[in-house]
């Protein structure tokens, strides 16, 4: 079927006289003729302006699914009712590209409500458990020679300031083994590495190529800014750090894989050689965690470093060294 | 972060938890709307094909977005069943379309332009589409109408006169028995795919034939929706041939 609207140059909605105008101007009398019997009847016109809606869904469509040029589609109709000028696209994939943002989302919205809500329930009790803890890591002055035997039951206690006693030097990353045996006498470290402004809020540092997909989002308590740390569970070779402002939320994407979560607090930012100075303290989730795919799904975790009793997140603090 | 909007239709497809169902529902639903509404007729045989299968939502969403031609849902859809149905599926899906199409008896042109439409969807060829076709309805894919022509008007009229004629003359006789069970003959053959002349020999080779393509068991790996279309046309069929016995 012609397009006899496109062929006599009028919009599908004219007026009959506009009809009636293209009809004596058109110079084909084959034209002339079919477009008084269809269009100048309206009984007619009305079936024809219907079939024609129907063969425009149809050109649009096979524009749209890459159908133009296709064994079933030939003839007038073809050359009438062919969209050249729409690409195809297809709304199947980003219907899928949705369903992944959105479940993604609603995955992000679960964990924040559960560690709300161990938050509400446990927040006095926990800020009681922070301040005990303070005193038992105080009243053994640090004990560097076996610090992974104490974890704490759940995360850092954020106003935590430990002091790195028996540190000689501001190199956090050279203090050796050599010095753990020894015990620490409590003194002013030397250090002189001048105080940096922060880094801005989830600054995220890569040190792989992996594709970023999987969400991660870790909440913060005021008091004290982190430095988190994926490294790779089996290798323990370093995958990425976030810098987190205290009392602040932070939303990443992280690439798939298995990870320790190591993280180092403190108040003053020395930098990424430095960290938080020698008041920085080092912890490390005793749980590994598993980013993984599963057809279009992704897991992805939320943490929240604060103290939350009876949270279901095992921490221990950690030497600067294995940070 | 930005929430995604979805269209109607998405969440239909997303909930529905069987996409390829919904998708092939409202592809039938389109068929039917093709001659600008669905009638009650239509609707119902939709909403039997809908009964059937396991998705939780109901007819008139489909046939809202049927009927106000939603191109997004329906490319959606078109999309949904190019993924699904491939080989062996995409010829037995052509035929339950054609099944769908002709069920009154006959193929308007803007039914013939989407069962072309869904052949090139489907990557069957012209020889492939004109086989489904024949095996449904043992006659070829009629030529694409052409509504744009003067002669097409022309020779549609006059068909129409001559029913009119005999209408009146029916009419004239009080409208006897035996006319409206002569017209009801002619419908009856027509869905069949016969002629008004067909011998009983013919009538009865023709069902048996169509019984065995129409036969639902045959669609089961295109899903609960295709095998309650089949129904409808093969009760379709039978119903004509049982009234072309009975009325013999």
């Amino acid at each position: 079927m012609r397009d006899l609207y496109k062929r006599l140059g009028i919009s599908v909605d004219g007026s009959e006289s506009e009809i009636r105008t293209a009809i004596t101007k058109t110079p084909h009398a084959g034209l002339r003729k079919d477009a008084e019997v269809v269009l100048l009847d309206s009984a007619r016109r009305r079936v024809y302006d219907r079939i024609h809606a129907g063969l425009s869904d149809v050109g649009k469509l096979r524009a749209r699914l890459g159908l133009n040029h296709s064994e079933n589609w030939k003839g007038p109709a073809a050359s009438d009712f062919s969209i050249t000028h729409d690409s195809p696209r297809s709304l199947y994939d980003e219907l899928i590209a949705k369903v992944n943002t959105v479940s993604k989302a609603a995955k992000r919205a679960k964990f924040v409500e559960q560690t709300k809500s161990f938050l509400q329930v446990f927040g006095v009790l926990g800020a009681l458990f922070g301040l005990f803890w303070l005193i038992v890591i105080f009243g053994d002055g640090g004990s560097l020679s076996n610090p992974l035997a104490t974890p704490s039951s759940s995360s850092t206690a954020s106003r935590q300031v430990r002091p790195q006693p028996s540190q000689p030097r501001p190199d956090i990353g050279q203090q050796t083994r050599a010095t753990a045996p020894t015990r620490p006498v409590p003194s002013q470290p030397i250090f002189t590495a001048p105080e940096q402004p922060l880094p801005y809020n989830g600054k995220v540092i890569k040190f792989t190529q992996l594709e970023t997909i999987a969400p991660f989002e870790i909440k913060s308590s005021t008091g004290s800014h982190y430095l988190v740390k994926l490294a790779d569970a089996y290798s323990d070779s370093d995958v990425l750090t976030v810098f987190v402002h205290g009392g602040s939320t932070v939303q990443i994407d992280v690439p798939l894989g298995t990870y320790i979560v190591k993280y180092a607090a403190g108040t003053k930012w020395y930098g990424y050689k430095h960290l938080f100075g020698p008041e920085t303290s080092y912890s490390k989730a005793d749980e590994t965690f598993r980013f993984e795919r599963n057809g279009y799904q992704v897991t992805g975790y939320t943490i929240t470093l604060y103290t939350v009793l009876h949270g279901n997140l095992q921490t221990s603090t950690i030497r600067p060294e294995d940070f | 972060m930005a929430v995604p909007q979805f269209s109607e239709f998405e969440l239909l497809l997303i909930r529905s938890g069987n996409e390829v169902g919904t998708a092939v529902l409202l592809l039938l639903a389109w068929i039917a709307a093709s001659d600008g509404c669905i009638d009650e007729e239509e609707a119902e045989s939709l909403q039997s094909i809908l009964e059937a299968s396991s998705h939780g939502h109901a007819i008139e969403p489909i046939l809202k977005i049927s009927t106000s031609a939603d191109l997004q849902a329906i490319q959606l859809a078109a999309e949904v069943v190019r993924i699904h149905f491939t080989g062996e599926k995409a010829s037995l899906f052509m035929q339950m379309a054609i099944g769908m199409a002709v069920a009154d008896g006959y193929l308007t042109a803007s039914e013939n332009y989407i069962l072309r439409f869904l052949a090139d969807l489907v990557g069957l060829t012209a020889v492939e589409l004109n086989e489904a076709f024949v095996e449904v309805t043992s006659k070829l894919i009629p030529e694409l109408a052409d509504p744009s022509t003067a002669e097409w008007w022309i020779a549609k009229e006059q068909r129409r006169q001559n029913q009119n004629g005999s209408h009146s003359e029916s009419n004239r006789s009080q409208a006897s028995p035996s006319s409206k069970a002569n017209s009801e003959r002619v419908r009856a053959l027509a869905i069949l795919g016969l002629e008004e002349d067909a011998s009983p020999e013919e009538i009865k080779k023709t069902y048996r034939r169509l019984a065995q393509v129409h036969h639902p068991d045959r669609f089961v790996s295109l899903g609960n929706e295709a095998v309650a279309a089949a129904s409808l046309t093969f009760k379709r069929i039978k119903d004509a041939y049982d009234y072309l016995n009975g009325h013999a």
